[in-house]
């Protein structure tokens, strides 16, 4: 038996491959804080039609009726009034790495991502605090029907008219206040369009980068996947820490057509520093599938529930995740589902870590509506501690309207095995090779869902959390 | 003071209505003059060496708050109409308490206080019935304090008529290596609000609660049951069986709370529902709360049809569809009720329970 005082020992950990920041040069910066005026002024300055101004300035009287959640993680650090919800960086937006600007190409490049682009991608968006600087499809890929391309080019694109009939649909500004907030300010993010029968063989990525301390980045990620085609969406962020607090109150709406599929992908590394309140939603219709492969790593607090509405018959939904919460993080994680259309599937499978004082917390909500006969749901959640200072807490709700169902939920927490510590230490290892190899074993059913190029990032990211974080 | 009935030990999404029980469980008005005299008979059975005293209860009890909540206990301490309390100073032997709701006894607030001396043992069984069609309250609040070594054996049998409103408080401290057993059956009551919490503060203290409901018609339950561990090495078992019919509505919550310091605690949480009918609300919350990195924590609930094959099966061997459905659902309760000791209480169970399966017109399909 282990002795009981045997406590971990916890460094600081380097974070500088994502930790650098460059000098706030931007064309332009709103006040801070959250007005009428302000959000008047980021619809003039994108040019909005005038149905977005007024969805706009009705979401910002949502944001003011609506109450601070109760049920989270304290957000008491965050002053709406410190806030800069719009910061526009130099330059337009292009199509080639080579007229970016030069240090926004060089933070890019940095973080790998033109890099990425050439080896692995579709096509990459990226965007820089509030607007989108990059944005490319590959030729052959766009030839087949699929737009990609940034939200605001949308807006007043060929396909104008179903970002109108979409935006904010699945997720209403009603919804919640972050994403009251959102639909007044949302600035960026991408547009993706996949006419019936194509599939994109190789993944899309956007790519959000968030510099100027004290700033919000409001993307709007908006993907319609016509009936029996096919995508891979890959979403990746990152920002240097500052000492301020920063904000992130994304949202990613996914409408998946007939027999449709969408494989939703994201590895999240904000500083921590960032408030993570992002809003993710996929309706699916019948006969087609989302799939939500989800890594947390960064943000000093998180609020992160991607939600599928299983609306069609014969739909289906899984969610693979894990959430690596640190020091000074209050990471609440998790999933939502809600089955409508009959014989309808969910998977929900997580695992956590909680190190160094790291809070994670797993919150998920399965709800089966009265006529979602013979549907079933099973959550499986898992939870790792690596120390007595951090908390793991576990919130599941399930939600039953019929009786032919079948319904399982399985949820279990510990702490690193000790026999498997002493079976790999007999066969050479030391012990904090044992339990980052024990670590990396726990999060592989979560790499492997992911691109090769793209679980070598997440095992990087775990190694660099694990990196004197055990002993 | 929160004011809430059946709490959540962590707050969730409010739009699923899971935080605390709804307003059908809201505490009944306490009329002019207080609720009058209680129908309730205190009964040692031969070899009980229990003390009971009535009007009282021992100091030590009452020092955790009831899953039902604080505003529950204060509602019962203030407005009891029977107080008694067990004390055990040796070995053990069934005290019973049999309370009946009737026309003119229609309210029953009873405080019962429990507390079981160094390693002395104690059981008593609560039996709650009504007469029927009487519109009866029936708030009963249990606090045990079980000290060094001590065992606790509470059986709570719920038989109250389906116009009856119940309240069900459990308040546990356990000091070190003692073990408290409680085994509840909710089969009556038009809206049941039941809640336990165990303090488990001695190293190697043991709570195991297993319940078996059904509720059917339009009917209300809502379940709060909580295990806390502070001591090293402690133990909670906390499992539920039940049966949904027709337009039941019922909220389970199970909580198994490691604080920092519960050493290699252990605590495990399930449920087993099987729901008949499209007009069923069936919610479940399994909460894992840990503030502890030595301990072992897991839930598992599944909410089924009754399996097709094995039905089959039992119709291939000449049983009717409905006694194959029967033995079904008795091999997922009797587990539980045959832990009763007393046969004619397991009998009128199983009577309830047929008589309830009964008028499930699925069930006879």
């Amino acid at each position: 038996m282990p002795d009981f005082e045997e406590k971990t020992q916890v460094e600081e950990i380097d974070r500088s491959l994502y930790d650098f920041k460059d000098k706030v040069d931007a064309d332009l910066i709103l006040d801070s804080g959250l007005t009428r005026k302000i959000v008047e002024t980021i619809s003039e300055e994108k040019n909005d039609p005038e149905w977005m101004r007024q969805f706009r300035l009705k979401s910002l009287e949502y944001y003011n009726s609506l109450e601070i959640p109760n049920w989270g993680p304290p957000i008491d650090g965050l002053d709406m009034d410190n806030i800069v919800t719009y910061v526009r960086p130099k330059g337009a937006m292009h199509a080639k790495w080579e007229e970016v600007p030069e240090d926004i190409k060089n933070t890019f490049e940095r973080l790998g991502i033109p890099q990425a682009e050439r080896a692995s991608l579709a096509g990459v968006g990226a965007q820089y605090d509030s607007e989108i600087v990059y944005h490319n499809v590959k030729k052959e890929v766009a030839a087949q029907g699929v737009i990609y391309t940034d939200i605001e080019s949308a807006l007043r694109g060929p396909k104008a008219d179903l970002v109108e009939k979409y935006f904010m649909k699945a997720v209403p500004p009603t919804d919640h206040k972050f994403a009251a907030l959102h639909g007044a300010v949302w600035s960026g993010g991408s547009f993706v369009y996949v006419p019936e029968g194509v599939s994109v063989e190789i993944p899309l990525q956007s790519y959000f980068r968030l510099n100027a301390p004290g700033a919000g980045q409001f993307e709007h990620t908006l993907i319609i996947v016509e009936k029996g085609a096919y995508l891979h969406f890959i979403e990746g962020c990152s920002a240097p820490k500052y000492n301020i607090a920063n904000l992130h109150a994304g949202c990613v709406e996914i409408f998946v057509g007939e027999d449709a599929r969408v494989r939703y992908s994201t590895i999240e590394n904000w500083s921590k520093n960032m408030y993570n309140l992002n809003t993710k939603r996929a309706i699916v219709e019948k006969g087609g599938a989302i799939e939500w492969v989800s890594g947390s790593f960064g943000s000093h607090t998180s609020y992160l529930y991607p939600m599928s509405v299983l609306k069609g018959d014969d739909s289906r939904m899984e969610y693979t995740g894990i959430t690596f919460a640190g020091n000074g993080q209050n990471l609440d994680t998790g999933a939502k589902v809600v089955h409508i259309g009959k014989n309808t599937s969910s998977h929900i499978s997580t695992k956590s870590i909680s190190r160094d004082g790291g809070i994670s917390n797993f919150r998920s909500e399965v709800i089966i509506n009265k006529n979602a006969v013979d549907s079933k749901s099973a959550v499986t959640c898992e939870s790792l501690m690596l120390d007595d200072q951090s908390r793991s807490d576990t919130i599941p709700v399930s939600d039953i309207r019929n009786s032919r169902v079948d319904i399982g939920h399985e949820a279990r927490i510990g702490r690193i095995s000790e026999e498997a510590i002493f079976y790999l230490m007999s066969r050479g290892l030391s012990e904090d090779d044992a339990k980052a190899l024990i670590v990396g074993g726990f999060a592989e059913p979560i790499a492997k869902e992911l691109p090769v190029e793209y679980a070598v990032e997440m095992n990087n990211l775990i190694n660099l959390e694990m990196k004197g974080s055990i002993g | 003071m929160t004011e809430r009935i059946n709490p959540i030990q962590m707050l969730t999404w409010n739009h699923l209505n899971v935080n605390e029980a709804g307003k059908e469980f809201k505490l009944a008005v306490v009329p002019e003059g207080g609720f009058g005299k209680a129908d309730i008979t205190i009964t040692k059975e031969a070899g009980a060496s229990a003390a009971v005293t009535y009007g009282e209860i021992p100091s030590v009890c009452g020092q955790t708050i009831s899953g039902v909540g604080e505003l529950f206990d204060e509602y019962v301490k203030k407005n009891a109409n029977c107080v008694y309390s067990l004390v055990a100073d040796g070995d053990d032997g069934m005290v019973r308490e049999d309370l009946r709701l009737t026309k003119d006894a229609q309210a029953a607030v009873v405080l019962c206080g429990i507390h079981a001396k160094a390693g002395s043992k104690v059981s008593l069984m609560q039996v709650l019935r009504s007469d029927e069609d009487v519109e009866g309250l029936a708030a009963s609040l249990t606090q045990i304090y079980a000290e060094k070594g001590s065992e606790v054996r509470l059986i709570q049998v719920s038989l109250a008529g389906d116009k009856s409103r119940r309240w069900n408080g459990l308040a546990i401290d356990e000091e070190a290596d003692a073990h408290v057993d409680v085994i509840r059956v909710e089969l009556g009551a038009e809206t049941s609000a039941v809640g336990s919490r165990s303090r488990l503060t001695g190293d190697n203290s043991d709570y195991s609660i297993h319940t078996v409901y059904f509720v059917d018609g339009k009917r209300f339950a809502d379940f709060n049951d909580t295990a806390e561990f502070y001591g090293k090495e402690t133990h909670s078992e906390i499992h539920a069986t039940g049966v949904l019919a027709a337009s039941a509505h019922k909220v389970l919550r199970e909580t198994v709370d490691f604080k920092r310091g519960s050493v290699h605690a252990v605590g495990h949480e399930g449920e087993d529902v099987v729901m008949f009918g499209d007009e069923v609300v069936n919610k479940t919350t399994p909460l894992i709360l840990c503030g502890e990195e030595w301990v072992e924590g897991q839930h598992a609930a599944t909410t089924t049809q009754l399996d097709e094959r094995m039905l089959y099966y039992l119709e291939s061997r000449g049983l009717s569809p409905a006694e194959a459905k029967r033995i079904m659902i008795d091999a997922k309760i009797c587990p539980v009720t045959d832990l009763i000791p007393d046969e004619s209480i397991r009998d009128e169970i199983a009577a309830n329970v047929g008589r309830r399966l009964d008028l499930i017109d699925e069930f006879n399909v």
